[in-house]
């Protein structure tokens, strides 16, 4: 029985090695941290959970685009729970709303009564998000990847703008982006197109922490007979003659391999190779010096009890600002993502994570300090772009008796870039992973092969992100090592 | 730039950064045959190649070029 080891418990390690222990690997499973789950991992506050990367997915019924992978990853059983068919995602800019409906068809006229002149365009642009998404995933389908077709080569933006002649419009439609980083304006429309065409399909939260994946994965690897120890972290890929031969923890164990995956951020996993000299330093330059996304400011705000009734769509709102450019003032918070999580006892809001990004040089300065340890003046920025965000999103949430917002607050916390770093090991807090490029793609689309012929990578750097760009790469991974019954 | 100076900025960078023989560097060298550059390895030369030239290229371009004269022209036909 060959011998895998996965290093790193997120999301692409754990899928990747259920996918290989149920297609007959002995699998070992390495996490630096005491839980798996890496951009999954939910952390715990004055008795609430909350969520780090994970707020919905897409296409989980049957005929959908994740239903048939996350039926073999045993993953349709958690208590998934279906957003509004009608408006899963409402849209505010600078004070009008806006909905995304389920339903390619649906999609379209629902924003129609808002944009007439454009219903044929809406229409259009529903039915090449389904044939662009189709055809993303049967050119990965097989394990192979090409990028041939010019339908691969064309930005988001630039698709968008021969589609549509309304610039508010394009907004619309680009403002759930926050889940893509649409400020790269070079985003292939393949990646927008593959990941908005599930969430139009059908979209899911979790009546849950969204470590139940995590957990639900973990233990069925363990149950086909994997192994996965948290707390050793992987500091070194031994190789031999160019052949990768294992890998050494922090605590100085060694773990044989005849095949070594690798979940962690591609940069540095280079840089756990033994042998420098195994590497080309044009791979390694190259890899280093790609773009990484944005990282993410999150304010995870727990909820007064029955102060605000619960909402069964994300709000995505905008003040004076685009979903395709980046916000150039750090003084200013002018976008927000809010999340809202079901009180399962009653139809109110537990609580509420609002989430805006957050570029790594806004925080770059506290790099290199611990949690905990980022002094005065860290608390104090987090605290001023909280109450930015809070302040933001106060007239979109609607609370019991039309009360302030701000009085519906227990507590809340926040999170930065670099508390991502720090819990997923990703450089620069990058919430997306590598910024794709539609002009450059294959540099910037990696390949799950590395110089090192059985050493592969998974993950949200590599390929497609988000959930469902994770469970692609997963699958494209695993079919460079074998063929998945 | 005349073929010979794109001769000699493209075998340099094939010999200092793929580590490869320069005996083997000639106009009817197959590029994944003889230099035995593989689809990772093409990336990193066509990285190279559009720094070094300031040209881009098309990677479907690329993929029709088999040996090193073939790249040599294909450069010089972007220039």
């Amino acid at each position: 029985m060959k011998k895998v080891v996965v290093a790193g418990a997120g999301l692409g390690g754990l899928e990747t090695a259920y996918i290989l222990a149920k297609n007959g690997f002995q699998v070992t499973v390495l996490e630096k941290h005491r839980t798996v789950g890496g951009a999954l991992q939910s952390f715990c506050r004055n008795g609430e959970l909350f969520d780090t990367g994970f707020h919905y997915v897409g296409g989980l019924e049957q005929g959908q685009s994740l239903y048939d992978r996350f039926k073999y990853l045993n993953l349709l059983h958690l208590p998934w729970h279906r957003l509004n068919k009608e408006c899963f995602d409402r849209i505010i800019i600078d004070g009008n709303s806006y909905v995304h409906a389920n339903g390619h068809k649906q999609f379209a006229e629902k924003l129609a009564i808002q944009f007439p002149s454009e219903r044929e365009s809406l229409l259009r642009f529903a039915g090449l998000i389904r044939e662009t998404a189709a055809a993303v995933m049967s050119n990965f389908a097989d394990g192979s990847r090409t990028f041939d077709n010019p339908l691969y080569t064309q930005s988001t933006l630039q698709v968008l703008q021969t589609i549509f002649k309304d610039r508010l419009l394009i907004d619309v439609i680009g403002a759930s982006g926050s889940k893509i980083d649409l400020t790269n304006n070079d985003l292939p429309f393949f990646v927008f197109a593959e990941i908005f065409n599930s969430y139009i399909e059908s979209a899911w939260r979790l009546d849950g922490p969204g470590s139940l994946i995590a957990d639900s994965l973990a233990q069925d690897i363990r149950s086909m007979g994997g192994t996965i120890c948290c707390n050793r972290q992987v500091t070194g890929i031994n190789t031999r003659n160019g052949i990768a031969t294992g890998v050494t923890t922090s605590n100085q164990e060694f773990y044989p391999a005849d095949l070594v995956i690798s979940d962690i951020a591609p940069s540095v996993t280079l840089d756990l190779i033994d042998q420098p000299g195994v590497i080309r330093n044009i791979y390694r330059r190259r890899i280093e010096n790609l773009d990484k996304s944005l990282g993410m400011f999150t304010v995870n705000i727990r909820l007064k009890q029955e102060s605000v009734p619960y909402l069964n769509s994300n709000l995505f709102i905008f003040r004076n600002s685009s979903p395709w450019s980046a916000c150039q003032d750090s003084s200013i918070s002018d976008r927000a993502m809010v999340s809202f999580r079901p009180c399962l006892t009653s139809s109110f809001c537990s609580n509420i994570d609002l989430l805006a990004p957050m570029s790594w040089n806004m925080v770059e300065k506290w790099a290199g300090t611990t949690v905990g340890h980022r002094g005065p003046d860290y608390l104090e920025f987090k605290e001023r772009k909280a109450k930015e965000l809070i302040s933001l999103v106060s007239p979109h949430i609607q609370t019991k008796e039309n009360a302030d917002f701000s009085e519906c607050i227990e507590s809340y916390s926040t999170s930065t870039p670099l508390t991502w770093t720090d819990y997923t090991g990703t450089p620069q807090g990058s919430a997306f992973g590598i910024v794709k490029k539609s002009s450059e793609l294959e540099k910037t689309m990696l390949s799950v092969r590395t110089p090192v012929e059985n050493l592969y990578l998974t993950g949200q750097n590599i390929n497609l992100h988000g959930i469902m760009g994770v469970t692609m790469t997963a699958w494209l991974t695993c079919q460079k090592i074998c063929q998945i019954q | 730039m005349t073929l010979e100076e794109i001769k000699e900025k493209v075998n340099v960078s094939l010999a200092e950064e793929f580590e490869i023989e320069e005996s083997l560097l000639t106009p009817d060298a197959n590029i994944k045959t003889t230099l035995k550059l593989d689809s990772l390895s093409i990336i990193d030369l066509i990285a190279i190649i559009e720094d070094t030239f300031s040209i881009k290229t098309e990677v479907a371009e690329i993929k029709q070029v088999a040996t090193l004269g073939d790249l040599y022209g294909y450069i010089q036909s972007k220039l």
